[in-house]
């Protein structure tokens, strides 16, 4: 690094100057030992420029500090069993748990929708009888589309990208989601065409 | 003043740096650099997917979709005016619908909130009396929200419709886009790839120090395992395992069509290295499909070592061999624990070695006699039974087991006292494969005067051993001299080999029973030998030895045949003698701990000689722990002497002591190499009495057989896996698992091939195998179970022209239920009762049968009853087919008929039925599946 | 005999370096008192009457201090028995209800703290409706309206910390909020600026839920242990640490801006 030698430099001049002027001016008035206003203002300039790097290094280092590398949560991508696993029209509640996503087939296909509320991010449920996603905390309803009917859920539930892996299982991943408001659902991998 | 300001100055700046340095550390990790390489590799193999994708893909195809697309779109714009307008229009249309069903659907959800909260009002009312006012408005409110849902109903239809007119208009554009992108999907795809898996600046900078959080493309990988536990002494905490950080390419083996083509490539070639190489067993470990997926299962589990490690040296790696440590040493600075060094490494946490990794395998797979798919800790747990290692060290698992070595209760009835002294002194001297370890003049006891000692302490074992012994019964003398040389032939022949070697030296022949060629140096008597070959249980109840039903005249040859067997070296070996000076030493030793000199001289003097040496013979036996094998008068109630193994595995490596051996590294493995191969070797150096010297004996071990142990012993942990994460036996594997105990226990595989083990007196009859033991494929399906049963407890003859008899093994009823229920689990057959002629044979097509029998001309092979068929060679016939009847299932006969090979690999008998085909096409219309029932129906009327 | 034990105490160096001073029974004696006794050192040597009048102070500065410090005292001894570690959190709670020796002391620290929010509201309404936000003590408002914010991030940072459903629930609803700020929330405003693909590079989104101010605050992508971890630590530490401090120099300013503001405040800075 550089940093080390530069002051490895400013040091040598620094102490070869009053070996060099110290004999001859020992009676003068104007001894170079006392410190000049110049050198004065050098040495702490610098001194303090070093010193806040240092500090404003370790305050980004703090930061840092707060990300950790390493995430305890179940990976964001899953394979979720082969398509002749689903019947058309069935919710599949197997993934909410783990991965907080709920599985649905109907007859275009598969997709994956988020289990997290739009409108403050409780996990709603899935009513069966009543064939709506129903939010426990504020009373949002969401249609098996995923789509927001009732409540104060601003906008539809997630889809999350889903397709088929190599081994040809369900392969959903959750770091891609697709937003209904955005026209995004018509995109390729919103929904698993079979 | 300056002063001040110049320190000020220099340790702000050394600050910066240091605190530069530490980021840079904490940033700079070697895992980041694997995975760079891994990355280079990937790109690589996607190039090369490209590369054939390319191939693959039909270009003129897609230029004329690109041509079509083109003019297409073309035909949207300027001069087809009409054609743009009328989009145009469509489009338009739709986006007002939409926004009109957007207005009507807010409207529709905030009447409907209206509704919701007023039904509640109402409720509310109804409860308190006075409701009529609310549920006017009400009734109103929900008049209100029909409407507004029949408006919003309606809007979508409205908007179903206007994107129907556009979708019409478009219809062929998207098509076209549609076929345009399926046929672009794969190379689109795989470019998508390789361009993730380039380093471009923009990566690098994520990549960056600090900035790595955002989106690196360097991330530890891990699995988290909350089920499986890492031991922390005292506290069990889940598993997490990072091992794929590094080990990148471990679940992506190379994927091949049936041809053996490649498809995808994998990481399994020959030119990849680690870490990056793909788990040699994939279709077992790792893979999803397997069974035992990466996810569910981690790696430290089977591996050990510290899973969550991402440094190498931290992970525990262990070398394979002395190469692979030195070039480790170079590498990474590996450096093994020594007498000299303390180690960095967790050395209580060192993986497996590779040919020890089954040792893991036992946690989860228990309760069975051979664990699948691990051959060598298989062999390990073989030997320790063989050896009789539980005798001195108790073992959970193999607590059951009885004594290894026969009883010393009344030895004197077969051999003489100066054998069994010179025995003891060296046990390989009389016989090289014994398993009777060598306890006398070892490495610390092989000065002279040990050597005298030793001989004092043989005379006294044996003198105490032969006071104790008690005749337990008697023996007829050979009422014939008998025939040396007939005994040999009868002995070659009548299934001896099946158990008992005669080379006296190759350590690979069946080792079953002992080695029989110097016998006749051992017993001392003829009638002894005599009544042991015509009924061993006469003289030791307990023996695994069979009766073959030898004749008196073939039980006199044979015997003579053995008596002859000598081995001259060791008869003329001396014998050993203690001095009485000795037997006065051994005592005084053994009594000092708690007496003192004088008492002890005053007891001696009051004590004959033999006296002496019986006490001292005594002592001995208790402490080398004799009785560990063998029953000895006066020992019924003694704990074995040696260490509990139950959980050696997880011994910590502080409590094995390296004493004064220096040579080796200090870890778990070399201990007990050397504890196997030279096991007083720790005393080297040390000061010790005789009796506090290390007194386990040496069984002259080799070096393989010193690691399958070891694969044993570490398979021997205090590790518990939940049950539910254990393999659980069905009770049908439990079945099996009894019976293949009992299968081991008797030796079966010595003569018949069953459940995948081959034979062993096979070996003999390489040139004739007609005339070899039966083979025991699907034996459950093809007999009867209550023939089987009885055929157990008393063989009967099926194969006259065999020489090799199956034995006599006077199995107990249940003993014979057990093996009869083994071999139809092992061919999932149901046990069910039956009478025993419930199959009534249809007389007309018996007698169809009986045609096809002489025209087939099965009696050319087969004996019926007392007819043989003329002119063939004994090791060509075949079964008697009058048995057939009271032994084979009815089910079997026509399934063995379609394809013998199928069921028995190795068969003579012929296939007429092969594939549904028949040989005989005038008979029962051709039919195969007839003429075969026809043939079982003949078979099961012949009378016996 | 009596005299002479007094004096042996009172002569000794023990007492000598404890107290100062003679009895106050002189005016010297008097003012050495209050110069000299920490606690007269911090309290004003005034105190005006109308200060002490409960009808125009009701005392809710001197309440909230006083519940801040019962938090304190409460709050340290249920660190003995807390452990902020998800298999352990909820059934210490549970502990404390069914069998810690005086284990209402975490019904005292959650009703103190609902009061503390009560009196620091109150005061701010006292100290607007009495003018006492008006120069000289502007600086000291902001001070209290940082230290209000305080209060409240005490208030959400506990929350959680019983670890039961609510709390969960509550915590993921209220941190949801964080989102939504502006470029360093993931779907706060201009957070989808923040992307190479802007300057024509890799799309790759700086700003996502695993790097964004909740995941911060969260320590995780949602309400996890790590959370539990990071709230306990700002809770007993960082914001604790915080309010005292800024409570200091707000006492301090207190007296400096003249005391506590009175009725006739702006005539004595006249007479003055």
């Amino acid at each position: 690094m550089a940093e080390p030698s530069q002051p490895q430099t400013v040091e040598t001049k620094a102490a070869a100057a009053p070996v060099q002027s110290s004999p001859p001016a020992a009676s003068t008035k104007d001894s170079p030992d006392k410190p000049t206003r110049r050198g004065f203002f050098k040495w702490l300039t610098g001194g303090w420029v070093a010193f806040t790097t240092g500090v404003g290094m370790m305050k980004i280092l703090t930061v840092r500090f707060l990300y950790p590398n390493v995430l305890f949560v179940p990976p964001s991508s899953f394979k979720a069993g082969y398509p002749a696993e689903y019947q058309i029209g069935q919710v599949d509640q197997r993934f909410k748990e783990k991965f907080g996503v709920w599985i649905v087939r109907n007859e275009e296909g598969f997709y994956a929708l988020s289990t997290t509320c739009t409108h403050l991010g409780c996990q709603p449920n899935w009513l069966e009888a009543e064939q709506k996603f129903k939010c426990p905390c504020h009373g949002s309803g969401f249609y098996v589309t995923g789509i927001n009917f009732e409540g104060p859920a601003p906008r539809p539930l997630e889809r999350y990208r889903i397709m088929l892996a190599d081994d040809g299982q369900i392969l959903v991943d959750k770091s891609k989601k697709y937003q209904f408001e955005l026209g995004q659902w018509k995109d390729a991998e919103a929904l698993l065409r079979v | 003043m300056d002063t001040v300001n110049a320190v000020f100055f220099f340790s702000s700046v050394a600050m910066v740096a240091v605190i530069a340095w530490m980021a840079w550390q904490d940033y700079d990790r070697d895992w980041k650099q694997y995975q760079r390489q891994f990355m280079k590799k990937e790109r690589q193999i996607a190039k090369w997917d490209m590369e054939q994708a390319k191939v693959k893909v039909d270009q003129e195809k897609i230029a004329q979709l690109e041509k079509d697309l083109a003019a297409e779109e073309e035909s949207f714009k300027f001069p087809n005016v009409g054609k743009w307008m009328e989009l145009h229009g469509a489009e338009e249309g739709a986006a007002n619908a939409e926004a009109q069903l957007e207005k009507k659907k807010t409207r529709m959800a905030e009447i409907k909130s209206h509704l919701d909260a007023m039904k509640y009002q109402v409720e509310e009312a109804r409860r308190h009396g006075a409701a009529q006012a609310v549920e006017k408005d009400y009734v109103k409110l929900a008049q209100d929200y029909l409407g507004a849902k029949e408006e919003f109903m309606q809007s979508e239809a409205g908007l179903k419709k206007a994107e129907a007119a556009v979708a019409a208009l478009t219809e062929r554009r998207d098509q076209l886009e549609k076929a345009l992108d399926h046929a672009r999907l794969e190379s689109k795809l795989l470019g998508a790839k390789i361009e993730k898996l380039t380093i471009t600046p923009t990566k690098l900078v994520l990549n960056a120090p600090i900035l790595d959080f955002i989106s690196p493309t360097f991330k530890i990988r891990q699995v988290v395992l909350p089920d499986l536990h890492d031991d922390y002494n005292f506290l069990e905490v889940g598993k997490v395992d990072r091992c794929q950080t590094c080990h990148l390419g471990i679940e992506k083996p190379s994927v091949k069509d049936a041809d053996g083509n490649i498809l995808k490539i994998g990481y399994d070639g020959a030119n990849i290295r680690e870490p990056f190489r793909t788990h040699p067993q994939p279709a077992l470990y790792v893979l999803s499909s397997s069974k035992h997926p990466l996810d569910k299962f981690g790696c430290s589990t089977c591996h050990r070592g510290v899973g969550h490690a991402v440094s190498f040296l931290d992970a525990g790696h262990i070398p394979q061999d002395v190469e692979q440590l030195a070039a480790w040493s170079k590498k990474y600075h590996y450096k093994p624990l020594d007498h000299e060094h303390l180690s960095d490494f967790l050395w209580d946490d060192m993986m497996h070695p590779n040919d020890m990794v089954e040792a893991s395998c036992l946690k989860c797979h228990q309760g069975m006699v051979e664990i699948p798919e691990a051959p060598r800790l298989n062999a390990g747990r073989r030997l320790f039974e063989d050896y009789g290692c539980y005798g001195c060290h108790k073992t959970a698992g193999f607590t059951d087991l009885r004594k290894p070595g026969p009883p010393l209760t009344h030895v004197e009835e077969k051999v003489s006292k100066d054998w069994v002294k010179k025995w003891l002194k060296n046990p390989k001297h009389f016989r090289p494969t014994t398993r009777m370890p060598r306890f006398f003049d070892l490495s610390n006891t092989s000065t002279p005067e040990d050597m005298k000692r030793s001989d004092a302490e043989i005379e006294a074992i044996a003198a105490y051993i032969f006071e104790r012994a008690r005749p337990q019964t008697t023996f007829d003398a050979p009422p014939f001299p008998g025939d040396a040389h007939r005994g040999k032939e009868l002995f070659e022949r009548v299934g001896c080999l099946g158990c008992h070697s005669m080379t006296a030296t190759d350590h690979t022949a069946t080792n079953f029973g002992p080695d029989l060629s110097a016998i006749g140096s051992k017993i001392k008597d003829r009638a002894w030998l005599y009544t042991w070959v015509k009924d061993p249980k006469r003289y030791f109840p307990n023996t695994k030895m069979p009766s073959l039903r030898l004749t008196d005249e073939e039980a006199s040859d044979i015997t003579a045949y053995l008596m002859s067997l000598k081995n001259d070296e060791f008869d003329r070996a001396p014998v050993p003698a203690g001095s009485d000076d000795e037997v006065d030493a051994i005592l005084r030793e053994a009594w000092s701990a708690k007496m003192t000199q004088a008492a002890i001289s005053e007891k001696l003097q009051g004590m004959t000689s033999k006296e002496k040496w019986l006490a001292a013979g005594e002592k001995m036996i208790g402490h080398y722990g004799c009785f560990g094998c063998h029953d000895v008068g006066g020992f019924e109630k003694a704990n074995p002497i040696g260490t509990e193994l139950t959980e050696e595995g997880s011994k910590d490596l502080d409590k094995l002591d390296f004493g004064g051996i220096h040579g080796i590294p200090h870890e778990r493995i070399s201990w007990f190499t050397q504890k196997l191969t030279d096991p007083r070797s720790f005393d080297e150096g040390k000061v010790k009495d005789r009796f506090d010297k290390l007194r386990m004996p040496n069984f002259d071990f080799t070096p393989d057989q010193a690691r399958l142990l070891i694969t044993h012993i570490q398979s021997l942990t205090k590790e518990k896996v939940r049950l539910d994460h254990q393999r659980q036996l069905s009770a049908r594997e439990q079945v099996i698992e009894k019976g293949r105990r009992m299968v081991r226990d008797h030796n079966c595989y010595g003569c018949h091939t069953v459940d995948g083990h081959t034979g062993g007196i096979r070996a003999y009859y390489q040139e004739d195998p007609g005339l070899a033991p039966p083979l025991l494929f699907g034996e459950g399906k093809k007999v009867q179970s209550y023939w089987l049963y009885e055929f157990l407890k008393s063989p009967a003859m099926i194969r006259p022209w065999l020489n090799v008899r199956m034995p006599t093994f006077g199995f107990t009823d249940e003993e014979a239920t057990a093996l009869v229920n083994y071999f139809q689990a092992l061919d999932d057959v149901q046990t069910v009762y039956r009478p025993k002629d419930f199959h009534k044979p249809d007389p007309q097509m018996a007698a169809v049968g009986r045609q096809m029998f002489m025209q087939l001309q099965c009696a050319k092979c087969h004996v019926v009853g007392s007819t043989a068929p003329p002119g063939r060679a004994a090791g060509d016939l075949a079964p008697d087919l009058s048995m057939a009847k009271t032994r084979l299932n009815p089910e079997w006969i026509p399934e063995w008929l379609e394809d013998p090979t199928k069921l028995m690999p190795g068969t003579r008998m012929p296939s007429f039925f092969a594939d549904g085909t028949s040989p005989l096409p005038a008979v029962l219309d051709g039919k195969s599946d007839a003429q075969r029932r026809a043939l079982r129906d003949y078979l099961l009327s012949i009378q016996n | 005999m009596w005299q002479k034990i007094k004096t042996h105490i009172s002569e000794s160096q023990v007492w000598k370096s404890v107290i100062r001073h003679g009895y106050p029974d002189t005016r010297r004696n008097r003012t050495l008192v209050v110069l000299s006794n920490f606690f007269l050192h911090l309290h004003p040597t005034k105190v005006p009457s109308h200060s002490l009048k409960l009808s125009y102070t009701w005392c809710m500065g001197g309440l909230t201090f006083f519940l801040f410090l019962v938090e304190t005292l409460t709050g340290v001894l249920l660190m003995f028995y807390y452990r902020p570690v998800g298999e352990y959190a909820y059934n210490d709670i549970l502990a404390l209800r069914e069998h810690v020796p005086l284990g209402i002391m975490r019904e005292i620290h959650r009703w103190g703290a609902h009061a503390m929010v009560i009196t620091v509201w109150l005061h701010m309404l006292r100290v607007f409706l009495t003018g006492s936000y008006k120069p000289p003590r502007e600086f000291n408002w902001g001070i209290g309206v940082v230290l209000l914010t305080l209060t409240l991030l005490l208030s959400f940072t506990g929350y959680l910390l019983p670890w039961d459903q609510l709390a969960i629930w509550a915590i993921t609803v209220g941190s949801n909020m964080a989102r939504a700020t502006p470029f360093v929330g993931h779907e706060g405003p201009g957070a989808k600026l923040l992307n190479p693909g802007m300057l024509g590079l890799e799309d790759v989104p700086l700003i996502h839920a695993t790097d964004d101010a909740r995941f911060v605050l969260l320590g995780g992508p949602f309400v996890g242990e790590a959370t539990l971890l990071r709230f306990y630590v700002l809770h007993c530490v960082f914001i604790p640490l915080a309010a005292a401090t800024l409570m200091a120099v707000h006492f301090w300013r207190v007296r400096k801006d003249g005391g506590i503001s009175t009725p006739t405040d702006d005539f004595s800075q006249k007479a003055l």
